[in-house]
């Protein structure tokens, strides 16, 4: 588990640092909105972040057993004094909730891919300050 | 070792400081999730949602901070309050997720039935219980048995936490509406000043009844209220809490709003100082001393170099995302 868990993680993080390599590379050569196999690479690597993220997290978390600090503190000793029911409630909720949220996430993030990239597109106009997340995009709203 | 200023007590400081810029920070952005409800107009919705908007997260940072350094700092403390307010810690994060996504997703879909503006209502009244509840819950004691937490996962659940969950609410409630008052204009703003005179009464009601119970769960505390001389020092507190509230009535009735906001603060800073009278030198009430719960001394010192270039780092950029942010929102054009 934590041999391929590990693998998967760095070999992915190979995978996005070549996909980023292959853009800059096309955005050289002029072919940034023409290269088809750019295009299905990049899409097919959509979900890749994520798995990296989950891989890399399996691997702390397995790696480690059955230590909380390595060779200092086991797991068995650095539970705390809950009741099951409460652990169990809790993870429960947090799986529900995760769920809940990661889909509507997922479905937005569909959403924005199924917009094509439009070649020659403006960028933020620069008399007003660039603002962050949680503002009205006013782009997007255009494009819908 | 007590009364000379020591490591452990600097700590003290430093998180309980960490503790109240999160609470007023995060307080005012919980009480617009608070009031959303009373809000049905969707233009007044996106007003209130970009008021907060660029600053909202980083206010959790001193969440962040404030439990991370009790871990550190504090390991005993944190071993044993942790379980002790478990399920209302749980109901808060579960609370915080839901609302900060609402963030990210409510412009992501243009239906009419948002779902995401109750996400953003439910997870902030949610949150706001459950810190409330937190607090009743470490103030009234937590049964500890040779330095583990020893009671159930339903300790928490008693008269005076559910009293000190609804005080929050009010408080942060109060802390919205004066933040409205501060960044909007026109209608939203009379509506923002309407509410804040219910609920300035409201909290004034709050801090009393929060004060009147407390002495009743501790021997400790009345003593630390009400014996000569500690009188000399603990008076003034109630009195200045009725001054500020003067204060803040006027500055309702002329309608200067830049003034209830931090008027507001000033309330909240005065009933923190009440509970740091009522605490200290405790950190679990009753059963464990700061200087009981500390960590040697070396992690102590190592931290403490650590945070003193963080915490000025972390004061100034958040000055300045409030400077760069400054005046009055306005919906529409102004922010695109």
């Amino acid at each position: 588990m934590t041999f391929w868990a590990f693998r998967i993680m760095v070999g992915l993080g190979f995978l996005i640092f070549g996909l980023g390599l292959f853009s800059l590379l096309a955005r050289w050569l002029g072919t940034l909105y023409q290269s088809r196999l750019l295009h299905l690479f990049a899409i097919v690597m959509g979900p890749a972040g994520f798995i990296a993220v989950l891989a890399g997290w399996f691997t702390t978390e397995t790696g480690r057993q059955p230590f909380t600090v390595y060779g200092l503190l086991r797991t068995a000793e650095s539970a705390s004094p809950l009741a099951a029911p409460a652990v169990g409630s809790s993870l429960v909720a947090f799986a529900i909730v995760y769920f809940a949220v990661f889909t509507a996430g997922v479905v937005y993030i569909l959403r924005l891919m199924a917009h094509p990239p439009h070649p020659g597109e403006p960028g933020p106009s620069s008399d007003v300050p660039a603002r962050a997340a949680g503002i009205t995009p006013a782009v997007e709203r255009i494009m819908r | 070792m007590s009364g000379t200023i020591d490591i452990a007590t600097i700590w003290a400081f430093i998180i309980a400081f960490a503790v109240f810029v999160y609470v007023v920070m995060d307080g005012f952005d919980l009480g617009l999730g608070l009031l959303f409800p009373l809000f049905p107009a969707k233009a007044d919705r996106d007003v209130i949602m970009n008021s907060v908007a660029p600053v909202w997260d980083g206010n959790e940072t001193w969440l962040v901070l404030g439990g991370g350094g009790l871990m550190a700092a504090f390991p005993l403390a944190y071993a044993v309050l942790m379980p002790a307010i478990y399920t209302p810690a749980i109901a808060m994060l579960i609370g915080l997720i839901f609302r900060g996504v609402a963030f990210e997703f409510r412009w992501r879909t243009e239906s009419e039935e948002n779902r995401w503006d109750i996400a953003f209502a439910g997870g902030s009244w949610l949150a706001t219980l459950a810190q409330g509840i937190a607090l009743g819950a470490i103030l009234q004691g937590v049964h500890v048995e040779s330095r583990h937490y020893a009671g159930g996962w339903w300790d928490w659940l008693t008269p005076f936490s559910i009293l000190t969950g609804l005080a929050l609410a009010v408080g942060y409630a109060l802390l919205g509406a004066t933040w409205l008052v501060l960044k909007t204009e026109g209608e939203l703003r009379e509506k923002a000043y309407r509410l804040s005179w219910y609920l300035l009464f409201a909290m004034l009601g709050a801090i009393g009844m929060v004060s009147l119970a407390t002495p009743f769960l501790h021997i400790h505390y009345a003593a630390r209220w009400f014996t000569w001389p500690n009188v000399i020092l603990t008076a003034p507190v109630p009195l200045a809490v009725g001054g500020l509230a003067a204060l803040l009535l006027r500055s309702l009735i002329h309608k200067q709003d830049s003034q209830p906001f931090f008027l507001s603060l000033g309330l909240f800073a005065l009933s923190y100082a009440g509970l740091g009278i009522s605490m200290y030198p405790y950190i679990v009430p009753q059963s464990i001393t700061i200087w009981q719960a500390a960590s040697p001394q070396n992690s102590q010192l190592f931290m403490l170099v650590g945070v003193a270039v963080l915490i000025p780092l972390i004061l100034g950029y958040t000055a300045w995302a409030y400077w760069v942010f400054r005046g009055k929102v306005r919906a529409g054009t102004g922010y695109h």
